[in-house]
């Protein structure tokens, strides 16, 4: 789906990313790891192709960017759904608005059948009717995640980004979202990527991920690979005081 | 019949693609069937998603098929689940006020908006007698001076500008005329007087207006969006302390010198002209300008100075707190912002042409 190769960023002379190497299948639930501050977001930004790397090659739907016409460019945008940290809804639009607006971009529609495939997102991510003709300040920050998820699956994408998908959530919030997360890749045959800190996420939703750390990739791989990945960050990130716990909570679960 | 779908031996069966590009095509092209129809095959269809299954399954209602009767391979059974257990029947009610109860209700906001302003009024009122009884403390001479100067002392060189080219064009206007009866040094009444009575003050009051009102509003209405006003509440510090007062009172402070400042350069524009097309020289200029400029008539046009000021800072401040936390409502809000304070200087200035009429200056 993705594959990232040798990508360079610099931010003036600061250099970002010495050298990322990433491989994302078809169907994974691939997660972005890495300190505050490494780069997991630009490099998200780089695969939505906001941003150009100062080297490398990017590769969406086996197409390397830098080949692909405007046209080409538009079809990668139909084929994925993005979702930001911060929702990043439509301040001024209703939710229904801001869920029918990917939709209304690339074709007309009748009024009556908008409203219940715009209904029918709202349900799939778990919030009631009434959220439809409200506004996203009315929204809490769970809500509002929920809502940008239903707009980013608005058409039907095969791929879908997401940027610190349960930052900000409480814990049963968070994994509420979790499972939808889970649940749509699953019944509409996503392929998700992540930029996550959330251990909870990481074990619970993801199957593969990278670890990204001063600017190159650490490892690569299956969550039980990365997690044996040798390096003072990873080591913390999965076995300090936090890590634990999802440890044992992994063993029960083997059990 | 279309590429969307056939009818073979009363069996509908459908073809290519199913998806949300081609949904409005392919309900208009659905009107025409027939309704009476047995099976519903979608096995030869290229691609469906949800939201041409929700269009499959309102097909499905509307023929009378039973699902039983519907032909899917496996992926689009389980599409076919997944969207019927979210697919909601009933539908949120949108309220429809229609045009009076929209009209009735907009002269409603508006009233509410001059009670709440006339609310606000009030509370900076009361305040600002805080204020005076502690102003070591709660007054903020930084902010104070540093509004004089973004406000104030920046806008000289747009103040001076179109004060001359006003004062030049009055002069010019008045020459066509005046010339005919041979009063030609009676430009300098309608220059001096019109500029320093009216035009001054209402053309600085108009420039803040759009100049400084704006910038409040924009400023305290984002301040609204990030939450910055709560920050302050939290950390003890008055709102209105640090937001309003220092912009009401470096406004009051600047916006007299500025009226003299146009004063003057207006009236020069108009010398300038009256010496190229009337041919008043300078000196004559001045000591007709000598005779009929007194303190009285300097003096009713910088009195307006602070009432405008006052007004010009309190809308911009007061739509900067009603924004609400979308952008677009700070948009709304910036330009309201403007026409009303631009709207309320000219009533004022109506006001104080009544009342010095009264006091008969």
């Amino acid at each position: 789906m993705i594959r990232l190769r040798n990508v360079v960023t610099k931010i003036g002379n600061r250099v970002i990313h010495k050298g990322v190497n990433i491989t994302v299948n078809k169907n994974d639930i691939y997660a972005i790891l890495g300190a505050s501050g490494s780069g997991k977001t630009m490099l998200l930004r780089e695969m939505l192709m906001l941003v150009k790397p100062a080297s490398g090659t990017i590769i969406l739907f086996n197409k390397d960017i830098k080949d692909a016409s405007e046209d080409d460019k538009n079809s990668f945008r139909d084929r994925w759904g993005v979702m930001f940290q911060s929702a990043s809804l439509f301040t001024s639009l209703s939710v229904g608005e801001n869920i029918a607006t990917p939709i209304l971009e690339r074709t007309k529609m009748d009024k009556i059948l908008l409203k219940e495939i715009v209904m029918f997102k709202l349900s799939l991510v778990g919030l009631q009717p009434e959220v439809y003709n409200m506004y996203p300040n009315e929204l809490s920050g769970g809500m509002r995640k929920k809502a940008a998820l239903a707009r980013a699956i608005a058409k039907d994408p095969e791929l879908l980004l997401l940027d610190e998908p349960t930052s900000g959530l409480d814990p049963v919030s968070a994994e509420d979202f979790d499972n939808t997360i889970k649940n749509l890749s699953a019944a509409l045959n996503l392929t998700v990527v992540m930029v996550t800190h959330d251990l909870d996420t990481l074990f619970h939703v993801a199957n593969r991920a990278c670890i990204l750390k001063d600017g190159i990739v650490l490892s690569e791989g299956s969550i039980d690979e990365i997690s044996k990945t040798d390096d003072d960050w990873a080591k913390k990130f999965f076995y300090g005081e936090r890590g634990i716990k999802f440890q044992k909570w992994k063993q029960n679960r083997i059990i | 019949m279309c590429k969307y779908f056939g009818i073979v031996a009363e069996t509908l069966c459908l073809y290519d693609d199913w998806t949300y590009k081609n949904i409005s095509d392919i309900s208009k092209s659905l009107k025409s069937i027939p309704d009476n129809l047995k099976l519903l095959d979608a096995t030869q269809a290229k691609d469906i998603d949800t939201s041409g299954m929700i269009l499959i399954i309102d097909l499905i209602e509307h023929l009378h098929i039973s699902g039983s009767v519907v032909k899917f391979n496996d992926n689009q059974k389980n599409l076919y689940n997944i969207v019927k257990k979210h697919k909601k029947d009933t539908q949120p009610k949108q309220e429809n006020i229609g045009f009076i109860g929209k009209f009735l209700s907009n002269i409603y906001n508006r009233m509410y908006e001059l009670y709440l302003f006339i609310n606000f009024l009030g509370l900076i009122s009361l305040d600002f007698a805080g204020i005076i009884a502690h102003p070591k403390k709660r007054l903020r001479w930084r902010a104070i001076v540093k509004g004089i100067e973004t406000m104030g002392y920046n806008a000289l060189p747009i103040i001076g500008v179109i004060s001359f080219l006003i004062g030049a064009v009055i002069a010019y206007q008045g020459s066509v005329q005046l010339s005919r009866f041979g009063v030609n040094i009676f430009v300098v009444d309608l220059v001096s007087i019109s500029i320093v009575r009216e035009l001054g003050p209402l053309l600085v009051a108009i420039i803040l207006a759009g100049r400084s009102a704006s910038s409040y509003t924009s400023q305290i209405g984002i301040m609204k969006v990030t939450q910055e006003i709560y920050v302050l509440d939290t950390m003890g510090i008055r709102p209105y302390d640090i937001l309003v007062f220092p912009k009401i009172i470096s406004l009051v402070i600047a916006m007299p010198f500025l009226i003299v400042f146009s004063d003057i350069l207006g009236i020069f524009g108009g010398m300038v002209v009256s010496q190229i097309s009337l041919g008043v020289s300078i000196g004559d200029f001045f000591r007709r300008l000598n005779q009929i400029m007194t303190l009285k008539l300097f003096l009713s046009g910088i009195i307006k100075g602070p009432v405008f000021a006052v007004l010009i800072a309190a809308i911009g401040s007061f739509k900067g707190f009603r924004t609400q936390t979308n952008v677009e409502s700070i948009g709304k809000n910036v330009t309201i912002s403007v026409v009303d304070s631009i709207f309320s200087v000219i009533v004022a200035d109506a006001i104080f042409s009544i009342l010095f009429r009264w006091a008969g200056i």
